[in-house]
């Protein structure tokens, strides 16, 4: 039986970024795509000059505003407490593969609930896969899977993330020549980043996280995280209904390869939880100081540009047969890692 | 009185749930309080033991967690903190 009590502040955290996603997404941002953790990283990796797809090349304030709403929140609650030696250069390829895995399914567990609210019935194939990973992971955990315990580090350690965060926001104002900003799918910069901020600040206060939902309705029956989800959800149906952004069946950017959608979601599930928490859980912690969490973000930022250099990654056409073996490797590899860090 | 015991992974607060089950403990696997820490990992509520009921509410409490701790750190299960706990979460 799970256990049941309201939890609103995680209600209110998770509705609030529905609500921003579904609005982001009619100021500007590409359909059911308001905010994504892995696609606005590829972008920045895009931008950078990471890979060659200049039309997936923006810095995304959103990713930014996130980093740093969590960094502000967590200075201000003084939980700004920089944490580092957990396994880090296995959560960087773990962080690798969860980054292929979302972006043959084309999205992050955010995304894909966004596109479940937004009428896209592909998504539940890999909201299928999903929990079939999550499910993965806990039995990893049950049977003695830990990376290590984290040390507290010097303060500095803690500071890197969010000072790239804002190394970037100024990369965007300032648009030198050798960023590439070439997405035309994005809202005004004051608008994303400014969601981004608020997102932060509530998923750093509410602990919010879309794998740990999953996870701690199957490992221990608690459904505080999940009512998150499920706030995030209501809002943001809720609003696409209301902004006529409802569209049952269509599935923009997104395409109907299930068994890839399948597999790349269940590498994104079985990774999340052995990460500790969905790729926006990583993007909040990083804010606030954990550097292993950091080690994943960069893991996802070279894996959205290997997914794209290596011609992995899904489109509205399709998967390459390069994604599908991409992700059946991924779930091997995260197998063996999982089986290899067990203790008794 | 409660306690709640935070522990280094996930695996280690399954592992030390499991011992103090075990050991006759009136115990909760529950996800990590907000006013506790900002990690989304989880935690171990242990009640008071009820043997010793003329002891002061206190007391029982100390020597619960003594007991408690003795067989986490025997099984070394890698407490990282322990919480007098009056809020439900």
């Amino acid at each position: 039986m799970v256990r049941f009590k309201v939890a609103w502040v995680v209600i209110f955290a998770g509705g609030v970024f529905g609500l921003l996603f579904a609005l982001l997404v009619k100021y500007g941002n590409p359909a059911n795509m308001g905010v994504c953790a892995i696609c606005f990283t590829r972008d920045i990796a895009g931008s950078l000059g990471l890979h060659r797809m200049e039309k997936l090349s923006y810095i995304r304030p959103e990713i930014i505003g996130l980093i740093l709403g969590a960094c502000i929140a967590a200075v201000i609650g003084r939980e700004f407490k920089p944490q580092s030696g957990a396994s880090p250069i296995l959560r960087f390829f773990i962080g690798l593969f969860v980054a292929i895995g979302a972006l043959v399914f084309l999205g992050c567990p955010i995304r894909m609930i966004g596109r479940l609210a937004g009428g896209d019935p592909t998504a539940l194939i890999g909201l299928l896969g999903f929990i079939v990973g999550i499910v993965g992971g806990t039995w990893l955990l049950r049977t003695g899977f830990t990376f290590g315990r984290s040390q507290e580090v010097n303060k500095t350690n803690g500071w890197v993330m969010p000072s790239l965060a804002i190394v970037l926001l100024l990369l965007l104002l300032v648009s030198p020549t050798f960023i590439t900003l070439s997405a035309t799918g994005h809202a005004s910069i004051l608008l994303s980043l400014s969601a981004g901020l608020i997102i932060g600040v509530l998923g750093q206060r509410s602990r919010l996280c879309f794998a740990g939902g999953l996870r701690d309705m199957i490992l221990i029956k608690d459904s505080y995280l999940f009512q998150g989800i499920a706030g995030f959800f209501v809002l943001c149906l809720g609003v696409n209904l209301l902004l006529g952004q409802f569209k049952m069946g269509a599935h923009p950017i997104a395409h109907t390869d299930h068994l890839a959608s399948f597999l790349g979601m269940i590498v994104v599930g079985l990774g999340s939880v052995m990460l500790g928490g969905c790729p926006f859980r990583q993007l909040i912690l990083t804010g606030q100081g954990n550097t292993d969490s950091g080690m994943s973000i960069l893991g996802m930022l070279v894996g959205t540009a290997v997914a794209h250099n290596f011609v992995l990654a899904g489109s509205p056409a399709g998967v390459p047969a390069n994604g599908i073996i991409a992700v059946s490797i991924g779930i091997v590899v995260l197998v063996i890692i999982g089986l290899a860090n067990r203790v008794r | 009185m409660k306690y709640v015991l935070t522990f280094a992974s996930t695996h280690f607060a399954m592992k030390g749930a499991r011992l103090l089950k075990r050991d006759g403990f009136d115990v909760l696997v529950i996800p990590i309080p907000r006013k506790i820490s900002s990690e989304c990992g989880i935690a171990v509520e242990v009640g008071c033991e009820d043997e010793d009921r003329g002891q002061r509410t206190e007391d029982r409490g100390q020597k619960t967690i003594e007991r408690v701790k003795q067989i986490l750190e025997k099984e070394k299960c890698g407490v990282t903190g322990v919480y007098e706990w009056k809020d439900k979460r």
